[in-house]
């Protein structure tokens, strides 16, 4: 039986340049998004009207993140990273302007405290609420290209993917020293399934490591044609989705993982995937690629795509709505499309 | 002939040399003279470049390792994402300058242009250019290195595409014919520019397509006859060239088993191939272990099939690779 989604455009913006990033606002009304030309704007997400317009990173915005609080974090290449409060009705504030003086390659709320951890260069930070810094840790090997919380009991540790592996903190102790998972090779994302039992990392050399992170043991996915920077977790935490080339690799994680096992294999694109995101807690897997084409899956189910759309210009993000049922598509040369997805 | 398609991709030149070569004022030069260019500078060293057009982006060199089935190689990481998000603007640049620090191995800037399908898509390597200072030139390649260590002014020499003489001012005839010569003996390929004040034509760095698999047809291999000046270095240029058909199978052997033992030495190199049962010319080139080939124009039938290849590298030998590859021809033993 095919499962019958409906998925239609709601309304659509224009930025000047590649929208790269985009978060919505915890209540789901408004949604950010960002573009290398420099711009950050609010827009209603209903209409897709200006609400606001937060201040500029001169050479482009690069992440985007709103806390659960409601405090919207932006990153950008011009190294600074800025912390706004964002109402409805209300010209947004700016709570603190925070320079590190490299480009920010990553923002990430932590899901048990009101703290926003910071990728620039080779340091990663912790920022309180009010953009002090909690924890500095500034001894990374290389460049930090990732950063992502893992929530165990009511601590969360903070991780930083770079070159070599990843890097675990608590910020708790900040002076304690971090736990690294060691794998000789650049990693470029870095996603922790929402169980909490497992890390994965996309590579440079083309394949995916993944920890098992009360162990540590690990183990590879390679092969992928090329450098691996799509990968995400089902909220299920059993399928975890890799998007490389024109093709998407699901891979089971259910009861002992996905060693040994062969994964699904969605073919459906015909250029290369640029953009690749499950919903917050439904099956559905949203994919864009470099020819304009976003197609969704419902990849336990079938391995042909269910439905397909197309931006004008090849999508650069996919952002889920809290509610899952919007789809942000940020496109390449600085359209915003929203999709309402119904089924 | 025929006209090549137009590639759409930027060109990006990478600029060598030692401190105190001039590299500064070259890319100021660069960046001031009336060319029309929007041009994006990478830079690894603090320099005193302002300009109103360009953008400079100053990177953090982290080199790493990879390894992708028996191809080891290194990066250049912080290239990846810089230049990544260079191909993502709209306004895109005309042309890239890279600037490498005085003491950087050009290899893992060159393979990463090799290694990035990103990169490859958008971007092409224009060439590597290496200023040297005339007066100073000889003494670096001079400097006593620890066992093991590359001189990296021998290195960066045997990469070049186009060498730069600057400051010739600073040196009498004798003293810049011996350059020219110390030049010569690691590298006989490039071609050289003489200059002051870094004040070069840019044509004769910008748009060279020296990385451009059609130019590979432009090597001439006879500077092979050239052995006046043997200097005592382990780093030089070879040319070979060998009439007749290569069994396909043999020579992807040979060069196989070539460059897993020898890849490490073996700088530069680019050739055309007389493949047995093809009607095209392979054109091909490299750097250490990783290497671009592809067909060309047709042979003629008025044409005499022959190889050709040059090697720039470290410990080659001549008679070893001209026996290798003849032992690849058609009938050989």
């Amino acid at each position: 039986m095919k499962p019958s989604i409906s998925v239609k455009p709601a309304w659509s913006a224009t930025l000047g340049d590649w929208v790269g990033c985009a978060a919505w606002s915890p209540d789901g009304s408004t949604v950010a998004v960002g573009s290398l030309a420099g711009e950050a704007i609010v827009l209603d997400a209903r209409t897709g009207a200006v609400t606001a317009k937060l201040a500029e990173h001169p050479l482009g915005v690069s992440c985007l993140a709103w806390s659960p609080a409601g405090l919207l974090g932006s990153g950008g290449h011009d190294g600074v990273v800025r912390l706004a409060r964002v109402r409805s009705s209300e010209a947004p504030v700016t709570l603190a302007s925070v320079p590190f003086g490299r480009w920010i390659a990553g923002l990430a709320w932590s899901p048990t405290d009101p703290l926003l951890a910071v990728a620039a260069g080779r340091s990663l930070c912790a920022l309180d609420a009010e953009g002090a810094a909690v924890a500095n840790w500034e001894d990374l090997p290389s460049t930090v290209t990732a950063v992502s919380w893992s929530v165990g009991g009511k601590v969360s540790t903070l991780g930083a993917a770079c070159y070599g592996g990843v890097w675990w903190y608590r910020p708790q102790e900040p002076e304690a020293p971090p736990r690294h998972l060691a794998y000789k090779g650049s990693m470029l994302t870095l996603d922790v399934a929402p169980n909490g039992r497992w890390a994965a990392s996309g590579c440079q050399d083309g394949s995916v490591h993944i920890w098992r992170l009360w162990s540590g043991d690990d183990l590879t996915m390679s092969g992928y044609p090329s450098k691996v920077e799509h990968v995400a977790f089902q909220d299920s935490s059993e399928w975890m989705a890799v998007g490389n080339g024109p093709e998407v690799t699901v891979w089971d994680f259910r009861g002992k993982g996905p060693g040994g096992r062969a994964p699904k294999v969605l073919s459906g694109h015909e250029g290369t995937i640029t953009a690749l995101a499950y919903q917050h807690r439904g099956p559905l897997l949203a994919t864009g690629d470099d020819a304009g084409r976003i197609l969704l899956w419902d990849p336990t189910k079938s391995k042909r795509p269910i439905q397909a759309g197309v931006s004008p210009m090849g999508g650069a993000s996919l952002t889920w709505s809290p509610d899952d049922c919007s789809l942000l598509v940020g496109g390449a040369a600085g359209q915003v499309l929203c999709l309402q997805v119904a089924s | 002939m025929t006209n090549a398609p137009i590639d759409p991709r930027v060109p990006v030149t990478v600029l060598t040399g030692f401190l105190g070569s001039g590299k500064t004022t070259l890319l100021n030069h660069v960046l001031t003279a009336e060319h029309g260019k929007r041009i994006a500078v990478i830079e690894n060293e603090f320099g005193e470049i302002g300009i109103d057009d360009a953008l400079v982006i100053d990177a953090d060199e982290e080199i790493f390792e990879m390894n992708n089935g028996c191809i080891c190689c290194t990066v250049r990481g912080d290239l990846i994402r810089i230049l990544g998000n260079l191909m993502r603007r709209r306004d895109k640049f005309d042309h890239i300058l890279i600037e490498t620090t005085g003491l950087a191995d050009p290899a893992p800037v060159a393979q990463t242009f090799f290694v990035d399908d990103d990169i490859k898509r958008h971007l092409r390597l224009d060439a590597i250019v290496t200023l040297v200072d005339a007066k100073h030139l000889p003494q670096h390649l001079d400097d006593q290195k620890a066992e093991g260590v590359e001189n990296e002014a021998v290195e960066q020499l045997a990469f070049a595409d186009r060498i730069v003489i600057n400051k010739i001012d600073l040196v009498d005839d004798d003293g810049l014919a011996d350059v020219r010569d110390r030049i010569r003996s690691i590298n006989a390929v490039a071609q050289i520019v003489e200059t002051q004040h870094g004040q070069v034509d840019l044509d004769q760095v910008l748009g060279v397509h020296a990385f451009d698999l059609e130019r590979a047809l432009d090597v001439d291999p006879n500077f092979l006859t050239d052995t006046d000046h043997q200097h005592d270095l382990s780093v030089t240029s070879i040319g070979l060239e060998l009439e007749g058909d290569l069994v396909g199978d043999k020579l992807n052997d040979w060069l196989g088993q070539l460059l897993s033992t020898r890849g490490t030495d073996i700088f530069r190199m680019k050739g055309i191939l007389a493949i047995a049962g093809s009607d095209e010319r392979h054109v091909f080139q490299g750097v250490h272990m990783l290497f671009d080939a592809k067909e060309s124009s047709v042979w003629q039938p008025d044409e005499v099939r022959a190889s050709k290849m040059v090697f720039i590298g470290r410990n080659l030998d001549r008679d070893e690779l001209t026996a290798s590859l003849a032992a690849c021809l058609v009938g050989a033993r």
